[in-house]
């Protein structure tokens, strides 16, 4: 069998480098128009072009953290986003002591309920079957997969769905539900040591699941040589196009949110304004969405914003825009078509499903999850451990109908 | 001798199970040559099998987002 892609097709005298700057002028003449008359969506803009960036350059999958435990037996992006989670909630945690922002007032503290584990389990099983979660939908559009656009479809959908369907979980559920911001309960000092603590200890249950032993956490060296090696690998992720490591983009991706944080007053994150944009299509095609519940009558809503002004829809075409200059930039971009139309069905019944379960459990990986977490929210950990149920179910159905 | 797989428009984590399963197909010292589009597998699958396996792995980018990432099975 021959591979089909051969070597010398001309590969080096393409022009993708020219085009990526083409597309930091517009992205940078898109931003100050921004900046004259929405402040808030000038500033998610400019970060989630930072997060696109960032997630094209590291490759960093939230679903790969979710699904590789259960599906290959490989730990490494799990455990490169505890140390995300972990780096971020110190941030926020060091943001509120300066008096920057204050968690519980900008945080992303939401009710914990039936709610979150039905949203967390749905999540999980669509992440597995559509191949990705939001971000990683939004950062492989920019990258020129087909496949995600379909995703994206589905993402629409099931977000207008979910909206929709606020109707009955928001009263039978929602508000029964209670919202836990832990340091209220524990204090700020015993929330921090326990944040630590649990996240060091399942680092290191999921490196011994991994390989049966726990050596290679605990023996770090120091010497001169290696100082110098890393930060020659370092300068290389930096500047030389080569792969970002989990570690620095876990790195990378945690100082941009605390820096949102610090200067918004809000963690970063995506449905709230892929739903916004879902409610402004449902109108086009003669729905009503101004009377769905979530529109409507959500408390989270604090004002009612036009649907194409939401700042969060700001962040996520910063993100699509990121890394689409990201993979120009580094001459990686491609149209990719998927291998077979199974992937297109199950990347629109995928995205559809993490659309939906995205606006009952109230986020997705990234603000729900990632966000919740890391404002103290015991909503973000359980919505966190009911993704890997779902998508250890999702991996069982994806070995056996798609690979 | 070498084994190519053509895993071009496929999603993750499906070239590392084609390879884990050729793997055991394969005798010591032979190579696997994984053709990919996916970005993503420049790390995974490179992280998977180095870490994970012990294996020398190589990435060579072969055009615009097409990655050949060759595993030597050495033990």
């Amino acid at each position: 069998m021959a591979l089909p892609v051969a070597a010398d097709k001309g590969f080096g005298k393409t022009r993708q480098i020219y085009w990526g700057l083409l597309v930091f002028v517009f992205y940078y003449l898109l931003i100050l128009r921004l900046a004259d008359y929405n402040r808030e969506a000038f500033l998610t803009a400019l970060f989630g072009f930072a997060f696109g960036y960032i997630l094209q350059r590291s490759r960093f999958c939230f679903a790969a953290g979710f699904r590789d435990i259960f599906m290959i037996r490989n730990t490494i992006v799990t455990r490169a986003i505890l140390l995300l989670l972990l780096l971020t909630s110190i941030g926020f945690f060091l943001v509120n002591q300066m008096g920057g922002s204050d968690i519980s007032a900008g945080g992303i503290i939401y009710p914990v309920g039936l709610h979150t584990v039905f949203g967390g389990v749905i999540f999980g099983f669509g992440l597995v079957i559509a191949g990705n979660c939001v971000s990683g939908c939004l950062m492989r559009m920019g990258e020129g997969y087909l496949m995600q656009w379909f995703t994206f479809i589905g993402l629409m959908v099931g977000s207008a769905l979910g909206a929709w369907n606020l109707g009955w979980w928001g009263p039978q559920v929602i508000e029964h539900s209670p919202q836990v911001f832990i340091p209220d309960h524990l204090g700020w000092f015993t929330t921090i040591t326990v944040y630590i603590a649990v996240i060091a200890v399942i680092y290191c249950l999921l490196l011994w699941y991994e390989r049966g032993t726990i050596k290679s956490a605990l023996s770090l060296s120091f010497s001169g040589a290696s100082l110098y090696s890393s930060i020659k690998l370092m300068g290389q992720m930096l500047f030389a196009g080569r792969n970002w490591s989990y570690i620095l983009g876990a790195v990378a991706l945690s100082l941009t949110n605390i820096l949102i944080f610090y200067f918004w007053g809000r963690p970063g994150a995506i449905t709230g304004g892929l739903t916004h944009l879902a409610g402004w299509l449902s109108c086009r095609v003669g729905f009503l969405p101004c009377d769905w519940y979530y529109f409507n009558k959500l408390i989270y809503l604090e004002s009612r914003r036009i649907f194409l002004e939401h700042p969060l829809l700001y962040m996520s075409a910063g993100i699509v825009l990121g890394s689409f200059f990201a993979s120009l930039l580094h001459r990686e971009f491609r149209i990719r078509q998927p291998k077979s139309y199974k992937f297109v069905i199950s990347a629109l019944v995928g995205g559809t499903l993490l659309g939906y379960s995205s606006r009952v459990a109230m986020g997705c990986n990234f603000g729900g999850f990632w966000g919740g977490v890391s404002s103290f929210s015991l909503h973000g950990w359980v919505f966190g451990i009911f993704i890997f149920l779902g998508a250890y179910l999702g991996g069982k159905f994806f070995m056996r109908y798609l690979v | 001798m070498d084994h190519p797989i053509d895993s071009m428009g496929d999603i993750c984590p499906i070239p590392i199970i084609k390879i884990e399963k050729k793997l055991k197909e394969v005798r010591v010292s032979d190579r696997i040559i994984l053709e990919s589009d996916h970005s993503c597998s420049t790390s995974s699958v490179v992280d998977h099998f180095k870490m994970k396996y012990g294996y020398p792995v190589e990435v060579i980018k072969v055009d615009e987002g097409v990655w050949q990432i060759i595993i030597t099975k050495n033990s």
